[in-house]
């Protein structure tokens, strides 16, 4: 029978040891565990080169649009219309908050002004190990001059998610699907042509959707005749939570709409987004030049 | 065991794991295979029972550094625990029922993928429970959390049997004993 070697015998000692540091780490508060960080970003910067091309290949085998147009040019005028479309329903929505600013400051309110935003261009390289995380981290960090809390669109100025950590190449984005991300206020649009529409707060449901009660109209708005449908799209009217610069980005379609359990008379909206969110090979970050990370919810302790 | 192959092989299974996962996964649930746990099962296999472990912990612990675990407040964070002492568990049950096993056949090795994989996951909802229920600000439902990864463990093993005929030629290379090396070994 061998004897074993000295690197063995070393190993079997040291094995215990690592045991009671990991058991320590795995229950120790997240606030002691902050400095895990930089060993996670240089593992995640390590894999880029070998994850990269995975999920290129899984991104051309399942892609985030179910239908893709065939030609280009429609492709284009298609992302071209919903680009003047959110512009039009923002102004409008800003119009509407410039009002309510306006009687405001007849009481002596303070204005905020809009602020420009920036905007880059990111590839997602890949998710997280644990899929129980709804994060996806694209190519573009500290170094691009992305930030936390600015706001990811994909494709056809569908609202992705918010950037929530960042390193000096990669970023964190979570997305609006997540559990996590909280609820938003959103706006059905009834009439879209019109910018008439249903104010509505979602709340993710962890399974892909976001699902809310439609709130009361109100009577002087009941009187008009404003009923919601399947397939009506859903756009994001949520100045308290997120940037100003994101208002009116498409968050879905209303796909099921059913009585509330609690008020029948009321009803619930379920909303997907118009693409599958995890899918998405590209994004685009828009970050307000103020530093939108200020409208965050709250951010990571760790 | 070749430590620098092993190297170069977790690193092309992380990748894997990182890029090709969700497109795997069925559906919005969390149902899909661990590539990184299959090959932790495949050199738990036949690996010499100490590196086994610390193959296993050293996969975990990748595992843990690339999850980014969600907030309720928002934000992310790292948590290094879970996954690593998961896999070291499900290392050691391999390490002891591969003396009960034909090892140099894909269906044992994705046998043993699918039972590891659920002793792996049940002590990551067991320790993020834990967690949790100690007010840590996690995105975390246990029942939920549980049903699912056990799903994702029977997806792992499935997709463990494809995977053994690739790892299965490249045990040479790992430095792994082969049938053929055990017979003369006896001799």
């Amino acid at each position: 029978m061998s004897r074993p070697s000295a690197q063995s015998v070393q190993a079997r000692r040291l094995l215990p040891i690592a045991i009671a540091i990991l058991v320590a780490m795995s229950i120790a508060p997240l606030s002691w565990l902050g400095w895990l960080r930089w060993f996670s970003s240089l593992v995640e910067t390590l894999a880029v080169p070998a994850s990269h091309p995975f999920a290129l290949v899984s991104r051309w085998v399942a892609p985030a649009r179910p239908y893709r147009p065939s030609d280009d040019a429609v492709r284009i005028l298609e992302e071209e219309l919903e680009k003047y479309k959110q512009f039009y329903l923002s102004q409008q929505l800003e119009n509407e908050r410039q009002q309510r600013v306006l009687s405001e400051l007849r009481a002596g309110a303070v204005i905020v002004g809009s602020e420009p935003v920036r905007q880059v261009a990111a590839t997602i390289i890949g998710s997280s190990s644990d899929l129980s995380s709804s994060i996806v981290r694209a190519r573009a960090g500290t170094k691009h001059g992305v930030v936390e809390g600015a706001v990811a669109v994909g494709p056809g100025l569908q609202l992705l998610g918010r950037v929530v950590s960042t390193g000096v190449r990669m970023c964190e984005i979570q997305l609006v699907t997540s559990k996590a991300s909280g609820p938003m206020r959103v706006r059905v649009m009834v009439d879209e042509a019109g910018g008439q529409g249903l104010d509505c707060l979602l709340v993710p449901q962890g399974d892909g959707t976001l699902r809310g009660p439609i709130e009361d109209r109100g009577e002087a708005a009941a009187s008009t005749k404003m009923d919601v449908k399947v397939g009506q799209s859903v756009r994001l009217a949520d100045v308290e939570r997120w940037p100003r610069s994101a208002s009116m980005f498409l968050v879905g379609t209303v796909e099921l709409i059913s009585p509330d359990p609690d008020q029948p008379l009321r009803k619930v909206v379920t909303v997907r987004p118009t693409l599958k969110l995890d899918r998405v090979g590209e994004v685009i970050l828009r970050i307000e030049d103020d530093g939108s990370a200020l409208r965050q919810p709250g951010k990571g302790g760790a | 065991m070749r430590w620098s192959v092993f190297a170069v092989l977790a690193w092309v299974f992380l990748g894997v794991e990182l890029g090709l996962r969700d497109a795997l996964r069925l559906g919005p649930t969390l149902v899909a295979p661990s590539f990184l746990f299959t090959l932790a099962a495949f050199v738990a296999l036949s690996a010499p029972p100490i590196a086994t472990l610390w193959t296993c912990l050293a996969l975990g612990l990748l595992t843990d550094l690339t999850w980014a675990v969600e907030l309720r407040t928002g934000g992310t964070a790292t948590i290094v625990g879970p996954y690593a002492l998961g896999y070291l568990l499900a290392g050691q049950l391999i390490v002891s029922m591969r003396a009960l096993m034909i090892r140099w056949n894909p269906l044992t090795l994705g046998f043993l993928a699918g039972v590891g994989s659920c002793v792996a996951q049940i002590t990551v909802v067991g320790l993020c429970t834990l967690r949790a229920a100690f007010g840590a600000p996690i995105v975390w439902t246990a029942s939920d959390q549980l049903a699912q990864r056990l799903g994702a463990s029977v997806y792992t093993g499935v997709v463990a049997v494809l995977v053994g005929f690739v790892l299965m030629p490249l045990a040479p290379v790992l430095g792994l004993p082969t049938p053929q090396q055990r017979r003369f070994g006896r001799r």
